[in-house]
């Protein structure tokens, strides 16, 4: 049986770490709250370029015109990029390592693979999947700004006919306990199919022109909402793991407690023993 | 009375009614009163006014029905928001920049002369 001195020792290191963790529960929470009011507040940005880009498709299509080409599929295009979307840091649970996990069940062989988010990174490395680049630094703080430039790399190499499609793997923010991880296709763009009559414009300048110009704003903007969305489910999903790891801690202090409450007693009695035995050998 | 809206992707902006609206047009300034046709325009960084009322936006869209104003832009600030010396500041840095990178460099030289132009609108609207 351990001593006493070892189970003291114990519960005291448990203890500290039930107060690491719950300290990063509440960190976590407070940086959650923020992160989900972004998300809200950019999602009317969002919503409203997919409409008018929607409309803007939809009409260009209607007269007849060749679509454009950042709308336009690659047919039997073999050569797709995957952008893996993950955090730069650990401790939030299945976060990681459930992207991860569909990322590799969705790779082929030949296919291009770029991070976001060091964790990513690194186990996909680790599997000898060959990376195309790592943006680093983004995940932590995003920036409309980071995503246009991403936006600008991809619609470039689309453009050139490098690559026939681009996925990107995110977690999706369900709420503060749950997350979803989608595979979302980011090119070739497509727009939200707008079921309402579009309605006679005067166009300023052209409809070609302003579509060339929406839509890598369209790509830009897709990209920042998943990085917001990742942000705030790393956010949840770390606050529900360290609320776990201190729910568990203070079990197994609740148990330890319970051990050396008995050694203790154990000695106790043990010493009275002695002393009854030695006193009914000295009468 | 028109409605107008103003969005980025970081934060809706604004939202209120008032009686005309000039925005940056990409192809000249314009205005925009009650009963308009409906016009879809690309903007450039510049100044929206409306009232008495000032605001720096950069370059986005302006989608415009008879009562209703929506305008896109990839960054908002109003003028109290931003800081004149620092804004002179950063001029200066980016026209340095601008000498110093090559001619051939189309692309940067490109990037350059859009922060440029979002800047001269920022320290215009102070």
């Amino acid at each position: 049986m351990a001593s006493l001195r070892d189970i003291r020792k114990r519960i005291k290191s448990v203890k500290n770490s039930e107060k690491i963790t719950k300290a990063m529960k509440m960190v976590a929470a407070a940086k959650l709250k923020k992160a989900q009011d972004e998300v809200r507040k950019s999602k009317a940005y969002a919503h409203q370029l997919d409409a008018v880009v929607g409309r803007l498709a939809k009409r260009l299509e209607n007269q007849g015109e060749a679509p454009h080409p950042l709308l336009q599929l690659h047919p039997d295009g073999q050569r797709t990029e995957l952008l893996v979307l993950t955090s730069d840091r650990g401790l939030c649970g299945a976060f990681n390592s459930n992207i991860i996990r569909r990322a590799q069940r969705f790779l082929k062989p030949d296919m291009r693979v770029s991070t976001l988010g060091r964790k990513g990174y690194e186990a996909l490395k680790r599997d000898g999947v060959q990376i195309r680049t790592n943006y680093s630094g983004i995940i932590e703080h995003p920036s409309y700004l980071k995503a246009s430039q991403i936006a600008a790399e991809l619609t470039q190499s689309y453009v050139d006919d490098h690559v026939d499609a681009v996925y990107l793997v995110y977690n999706e923010f369900k709420s503060a306990i749950s997350q979803q991880v989608v595979i979302k296709q980011l090119l070739p763009i497509l727009p939200a199919e707008s079921v309402e009559d579009p309605v006679d414009y005067i166009y300023e300048p052209s409809q070609q022109e302003l579509l060339n110009h929406l839509l890598p704003k369209h790509l830009a903007t897709q990209l920042f909402q998943a990085f917001l969305e990742s942000l705030a489910s790393e956010h949840g999903a770390r606050m529900t793991a360290m609320d776990n790891a201190t729910r568990n801690a203070k079990e197994v202090i609740s148990s330890l407690t319970l051990q050396y409450n008995r050694a203790r007693q154990a000695a106790i009695t043990k010493e009275l023993m002695e002393i009854i035995g030695g006193a009914e050998a000295l009468a | 009375m028109i409605e107008l809206e103003v969005v980025t992707p970081q934060r809706p902006l604004l939202k209120t009614l008032c009686d005309s609206v000039t925005l940056p047009g990409q192809e000249g300034e314009f205005q925009v009163l009650e009963g308009h046709v409906p016009l879809l325009a690309a903007l450039k960084p510049g100044t929206l006014s409306y009232g008495d009322q000032k605001l720096m936006v950069a370059a986005g869209y302006a989608e415009v029905d008879p009562k209703h104003v929506s305008v896109l832009c990839e960054g908002a600030a109003w003028p109290h928001e931003l800081d004149l010396k620092s804004e002179q500041g950063l001029l200066e840095q980016l026209e340095a920049k601008l000498l110093q990178v090559a001619a051939e460099d189309e692309h940067t030289l490109k990037e350059i002369q859009a922060q440029i132009e979002s800047v001269t609108a920022r320290i215009r609207v102070i």
